[in-house]
C-alpha cells in the first residue's frame, strides 16, 4: 500500500517537473524512485520465499545493485532518465519473480496459486517490469518526442500493475481446498446443540 | 503501429522497443499462464490421490467392522450353542428330584454334572484364549508364535517352524497382539488356501524396524494379487490384515521366492514408543 502511495506521488511529481522541463530534478526523483521501488519489490519477494539460497542471492544482488545505482547516480552524464539502473532493476526483479513462480511449483501446495494474494503481487511486478524493460533500456537513445510517444507503454503497464495489486488486495488466502468427496456421516446431531 | 509510423528517424530503435516490449509481455504472460495450468494439474492429481486413499481407508474400515461383527457372532454362537446346552444339561442333573433319588443315583448325577461343568469351564477357557492367548500376554510374541506353530505341527498335517533371531526386548502388548493376529490370519489363509507342506517363520530386527517373514511352498499371493483382492469387495481377512498393520504404521509384502518355489510374506513394523502407539489408536478410534 505504501509503495502504491509513493508510486502515485512519484508519477505526479514527474508530471509536474516534466511540464516545466526541469531535467536534473526529474533525474534525481527517478533515481531515488528506482532504488525505492527495487527495495520494496525485493523486500516483498525476500519475505515470501523461504529458500535460503535465494535469500542469499537476493542479499548479494541488492548490495551490488545499490552500489551500482549510487555510482550511476553520481557519475552518470545523463540528466534525464536513469536508464541503466532501471533496466538492471527490472531484470533482477523479473528473475526473482520467475524464481518465486517456479518455487511455487515445487512446493506441495493444497491451494491454487491464484488464491494466494502474493501471486497477484508477483504477477503485477512481472507484467509491469516486462512491459517497461525495453522502454527503460532504450530510454536514453530516444528523442524526447519519441519517448513521450512511447511513454504510454509505461502508463499502460502502471495501470495494469495497479489493477493486479487491487486483485491481490481483494484476494483472501484460503488455507486449504475443500474436500470434494462425500461426508460419510449424515447424523450431524452435534451441529444443532 | 502508431508508434512505428510516427517515428521515422528512430525507426530501428522504435521497432526494437515495440517488438521487445511485446515479446517480453508475451513471455511473462505465457509463463504465468503455464504456472497456473501446471499447478492446477498437479493439485487435481493430488486430490484424486487423496480421494483414492480415502476410499481405500473406507473399505478397510468397513472390512474391520465386518470382521469384528463376525468375530462377535462366532463368540455368541460358541456360547449359545456349546456353553448353553452344557449348562442346561448340568442343571437337569442337579434338579430338585435329586434329593429323592437313592445315594448311588445321587452320586452318579453329581459326577455327571461335575463332568459337564468341567467341560464348560474348558470351553469358556478356549473361547477366552482365542480372544487373548495367555502365552502372548504372559510370555510375549515369540512364545505365543512358538506355541501356535507347535500346535499346527502337532496336528501332523504340515510342518511348521519358527525362529526369532533378535527379539530380546518385547514390543508393547498392543503391538504384540496386533502382530500376532496378523500372523494368525496369514497362517489361517495358508492352511485354508495354499495346500502347502511347510510354513517357516523368521523374525529379524533392522534399525528401528521389526521384520517377520513367512515362507511356504503352496499356492500363494503376489503383491499384485494382494492389492487386487484388497480393492475388491472380497478378501475380508486381507483387508483386516491391512487395517491392523496400518494401526502400527506397518507394511506387508507378498512375493514369490527367487527360485519360484516358495511364496514369501514379509511384515515390516516400526518399533514405536508406547505414547506414539496410543496416539495412533486415539486417532483411529
Amino acid at each position: 500500500m505504501f509503495y502504491i502511495v509513493i508510486s502515485f506521488i512519484n508519477d505526479n511529481l514527474l508530471l509536474i517537473f516534466n511540464s516545466v522541463r526541469y531535467d536534473r530534478l526529474t533525474y534525481i526523483i527517478l533515481s531515488i524512485y528506482t532504488i525505492f521501488e527495487y527495495s520494496i519489490f525485493t523486500y516483498f519477494l525476500y519475505s515470501i520465499i523461504d529458500n535460503k539460497i535465494f535469500k542469499s542471492i537476493v542479499a548479494i544482488s541488492t548490495l551490488a545493485f545499490f552500489l551500482f545505482a549510487l555510482i550511476a547516480f553520481f557519475f552518470s552524464k545523463q540528466n534525464d532518465f536513469d536508464s541503466l539502473s532501471a533496466s538492471i532493476e527490472s531484470i533482477l526483479i523479473i528473475a526473482f519473480c520467475i524464481f518465486f513462480l517456479f518455487d511455487q511449483l515445487n512446493k506441495p501446495q493444497v491451494i491454487f496459486i491464484y488464491q494466494d494474494p502474493n501471486f497477484w503481487f508477483v504477477v503485477g511486478f512481472m507484467v509491469y517490469l516486462s512491459g517497461t524493460l525495453f522502454l527503460f533500456i532504450e530510454a536514453n537513445d530516444l528523442t524526447k518526442q519519441v519517448r513521450d510517444n512511447f511513454w504510454k507503454i509505461l502508463l499502460f503497464a502502471n495501470i495494469t500493475k495497479n489493477i493486479l495489486f487491487a486483485v491481490a488486495f481483494s484476494t483472501k488466502k484460503s488455507k486449504t481446498l475443500q474436500h470434494s468427496f462425500e461426508d460419510p456421516f449424515d447424523d450431524n446431531i452435534l451441529d444443532n446443540t | 503501429m502508431i508508434f512505428l509510423n510516427a517515428n521515422n528517424p528512430d525507426s530501428e530503435v522504435s521497432l526494437m522497443l515495440f517488438f521487445g516490449t511485446i515479446g517480453m509481455l508475451v513471455l511473462a504472460i505465457g509463463m504465468i499462464v503455464f504456472i497456473i495450468f501446471h499447478q492446477r494439474k498437479v493439485i487435481r492429481y493430488q486430490l484424486r490421490l487423496q480421494k483414492l486413499e480415502y476410499e481405500q481407508q473406507k473399505t478397510l474400515l468397513n472390512a474391520s467392522i465386518r470382521f469384528q461383527e463376525e468375530e462377535r457372532q462366532r463368540i455368541a454362537a460358541d456360547l449359545h450353542d456349546d456353553a448353553g446346552p452344557l449348562l442346561a444339561t448340568a442343571r437337569l442333573y442337579l434338579n430338585e428330584n435329586l434329593v429323592n433319588l437313592d445315594k448311588t443315583a445321587q452320586l452318579q448325577s453329581i459326577y455327571n454334572a461335575k463332568q459337564i461343568i468341567d467341560d464348560t469351564i474348558q470351553l469358556i477357557r478356549n473361547i477366552s484364549h482365542s480372544l487373548m492367548p495367555p502365552t502372548l500376554k504372559n510370555f510375549g510374541l515369540e512364545s505365543a508364535v512358538n506355541d501356535l506353530f507347535q500346535k499346527i505341527s502337532g496336528s501332523g498335517s504340515l510342518n511348521a517352524s519358527c525362529r526369532f533371531h533378535d527379539y530380546r526386548e518385547r514390543l508393547q502388548p498392543d503391538q504384540e497382539l496386533i502382530i500376532f493376529r496378523v500372523i494368525q490370519e496369514l497362517i489361517n489363509n495358508i492352511l485354508k488356501h495354499s495346500n502347502s507342506s511347510f510354513i517357516h517363520l523368521t523374525q529379524n530386527l533392522s534399525g528401528s524396524k521389526l521384520y517377520i517373514r513367512m515362507h511356504h511352498d503352496g499356492r500363494g499371493l503376489t503383491q499384485a494379487d494382494f492389492e487386487k483382492l484388497n480393492k475388491s469387495s472380497g478378501g475380508l481377512g486381507l483387508k483386516n490384515i491391512q487395517s491392523r498393520l496400518k494401526l502400527l504404521q506397518g507394511r506387508i509384502f507378498f512375493e514369490k521366492d527367487m527360485s519360484q518355489t516358495y511364496y514369501k510374506v514379509t511384515i515390516e513394523v516400526p518399533k514405536t514408543e508406547e505414547m506414539t502407539l496410543k496416539e495412533e489408536q486415539a486417532v483411529t478410534y
